[in-house]
């Protein structure tokens, strides 16, 4: 058995090589369509991973409250209207009456130009809470980040962010350099790591980090807030978080029911799911693209076996006088049929690889190897092999060997 | 070895019956050389596919090895032929993708007899045909007489009790077919059966035993 095995694996792959042309042209549906699987796959895996460390990057479990009307789309928040009627008080509240939230980061965000000796940086100044650098995620390559304690003391320092460092000191060691803020000095007590843009477009290495009371007390001099992250525990439902926080803060604001909300609360998930949507949408396509491939690609191979089979009527013949019984020879050709379609899958598993490592290079996205689509491929190839095959192999024994022999 | 008894055989043509064969009675014992000699249509072809289990009589009986084969299924007459026939026959019918080796084991492949070494066998058999330098030729770079004498080899590696040559001479020239005959003898002389089915009554000499069909019937049989 492992004898025959091994000869009809060489007789199918003898007969590939005497019909490369053909055999190519016939695999070349499932090579398509195993490649758009597997390169669908591992791209979208990518994707999504990359989308999954950006949620982590900016911090897990965030709910996003702003003051004003704030509009999310798939490539980040843009407000449309502001509101000064968000307290620091209000926070406090949420902490308080809503036990799912474990931590608050109250915030003031502004634009404004920070000073170093002759050079001036429009840098965007961030006035939050201490607990900022837990909740966000925010890792410090030089000196430390300011503490509970400063806040209270209202100090004027600040944490800049890797560009900010970068542009105003060059080689100078920035830690107990004086920044200009509002033509405030403001000791520089930590370097933030190098952290790109994230996704609402904010460049987070050309913000300043400055206490929250520091900031409202001697900077802007304001009573309100721009808006707070909202940690939850682990595996709170955000979207029904959402809406009681909506509640409590629509109460809190005392507005009526015909009055529109004057903040806005949105997480992460809203933004980057709407990407999401975009890859199901594709992933839809790639699969009504692959089932036709396949298709095609049985179609070609059951083609092709016919012929196969047609044109070695003598070899069936032969086979048949010397002792084969009908079931070899479905099995012959049945191998046949399930190598030119394995070859066809094998070949887009690569390709589709290739394709995968070219996609995210350029889209900079992780490289992954959809394990799970590989091996569908491969089962899919040799069910197509099979069912490409199974007809043209039965007809191989449909006629009287003496017929042909004569 | 072999015992025909009232074979019958006819073909149908829409209402109309051909008869092919007659009846035939005819026994063949194990050792025999024998020639069947008939011309195109007597029913020589018949017979020997009758008798090498590819064909079945209308009438009669067939008993092959003492055993009766009337009735008998697909798989269990191929296991019969794999096991017990070689066939030779007058285009060789080499596989053209294969080598000579590789042809000569194709019957291994469907056996459950066990040969052992069958390569090793194989390679024996081709050098005894001369065929040494030849073993991995494909059947495109051999001459007829060559080929022929691998297609023998192949009739011969599964050990087998029967060799059914059909026109085995009739593609070669008559100095390759006799050596081709020659050969028949020689395997005949180690213990072999073998019958020759032939239209050309030159090869009536190399046989121990002639047959002849005419029309359906047996009209000659003499041993020599």
């Amino acid at each position: 058995m492992i004898y025959s095995l091994n000869f009809y694996l060489k007789i199918a792959l003898q007969n590939l090589i005497i019909h490369k042309a053909r055999m190519i042209l016939s695999l070349l549906g499932i090579l398509f369509a195993v490649m758009s699987l597997v390169a669908f796959g591992n791209i979208s895996s990518g994707m999504k991973l990359k989308i999954d460390n950006e949620i982590s990057r900016f911090g897990k479990n965030l709910i996003i409250l702003r003051a004003g009307l704030v509009f999310v789309t798939g490539r980040g928040a843009r407000q449309f209207a502001e509101s000064k009627t968000l307290k620091l008080d209000d926070v406090k509240i949420i902490k308080e009456r809503l036990s799912d939230i474990k931590e608050v980061v109250p915030f003031y965000d502004t634009t404004y130009p920070a000073k170093y000796g002759e050079n001036t940086l429009k840098v965007s100044i961030m006035g939050a809470s201490a607990n900022i650098f837990d909740v966000r995620n925010i890792n410090l390559i030089l000196g430390r980040p300011y503490t509970d304690r400063d806040n209270e003391n209202k100090e004027k320092k600040a944490v800049v962010g890797f560009k900010v460092y970068d542009n105003l000191f060059k080689s100078e060691d920035p830690l107990g350099k004086y920044l200009l803020i509002y033509r405030v000095p403001t000791e520089i007590i930590g370097v933030i790591e190098e952290k790109g843009v994230d996704f609402t477009g904010q460049d987070q290495d050309l913000q300043v980090y400055i206490p929250l009371d520091t900031f409202m007390r001697r900077y802007s001099n304001v009573d309100y807030i721009k808006g707070a992250y909202l940690q939850t525990e682990d595996g709170v439902n955000l979207n029904e978080m959402k809406q009681r926080l909506r509640a409590l803060l629509r109460k809190l604001h005392g507005l009526k029911e015909n009055q529109k909300d004057d903040f806005s609360i949105f997480t992460l998930d809203d933004i980057l799911r709407t990407r999401e949507e975009g890859i199901r949408l594709v992933s839809i396509l790639t699969i009504i693209a692959s089932i036709v491939s396949f298709l095609i690609g049985g179609l070609g191979i059951f083609a092709i076996m016919l012929l196969s089979v047609a044109e070695r009527k003598m070899e069936i013949g032969i086979r048949r006088v010397v002792g084969s019984k009908k079931k070899d020879i479905i099995f012959q050709f049945l191998t046949e049929a399930v190598i030119v379609a394995l070859i066809g899958g094998v070949t887009g598993i690569l390709v589709g690889c290739i394709i995968t490592v070219i996609v995210d290079y350029i889209g900079d996205f992780p490289f992954f190897l959809h394990v799970w689509n590989i091996f569908l491929s491969i089962f899919i190839s040799i069910m197509v092999g099979i069912a490409a095959g199974i007809y043209p192999a039965i007809q191989g024994t449909k006629f009287v060997p003496i017929e042909v022999l004569h | 070895m072999i015992t025909l008894k009232g074979i019958k055989k006819s073909y149908f043509i829409g209402e109309r019956e051909l008869p092919i064969l007659k009846g035939i009675d005819l026994t063949i014992q194990s050792g025999e050389l024998v020639i069947l000699m008939g011309v195109s249509g007597s029913g020589k072809t018949t017979l020997m596919n009758i008798i090498g289990l590819l064909d079945k009589q209308t009438e009669g009986e067939y008993f092959f090895m003492d055993r009766n084969v009337d009735g008998l299924d697909d798989e269990t007459l191929a296991v019969l032929r794999n096991e017990h026939i070689g066939f030779v026959f007058q285009q060789f019918f080499l596989l053209p993708y294969l080598n000579a080796i590789e042809n000569v084991l194709i019957p291994i492949v469907y056996s459950k007899k066990n040969i052992k070494h069958p390569r090793e066998k194989a390679k024996q058999l081709l050098a005894r045909f001369g065929l040494s330098d030849r073993i991995h030729n494909k059947p495109s770079q051999l001459s007829g007489g060559e080929q022929q004498r691998v297609a023998i080899a192949r009739a011969l590696i599964n050990d087998p009790d029967l060799i059914l040559a059909d026109e085995p001479t009739g593609a070669l020239d008559s100095k390759t077919g006799n050596e081709i005959m020659e050969l028949f003898r020689m395997l005949n002389n180690e213990g072999k059966t073998i019958i020759v089915v032939t239209h050309d009554p030159k090869l009536a000499q190399f046989g121990k035993r002639l047959i002849r069909i005419e029309d359906g019937i047996i009209s000659e049989d003499t041993t020599v």
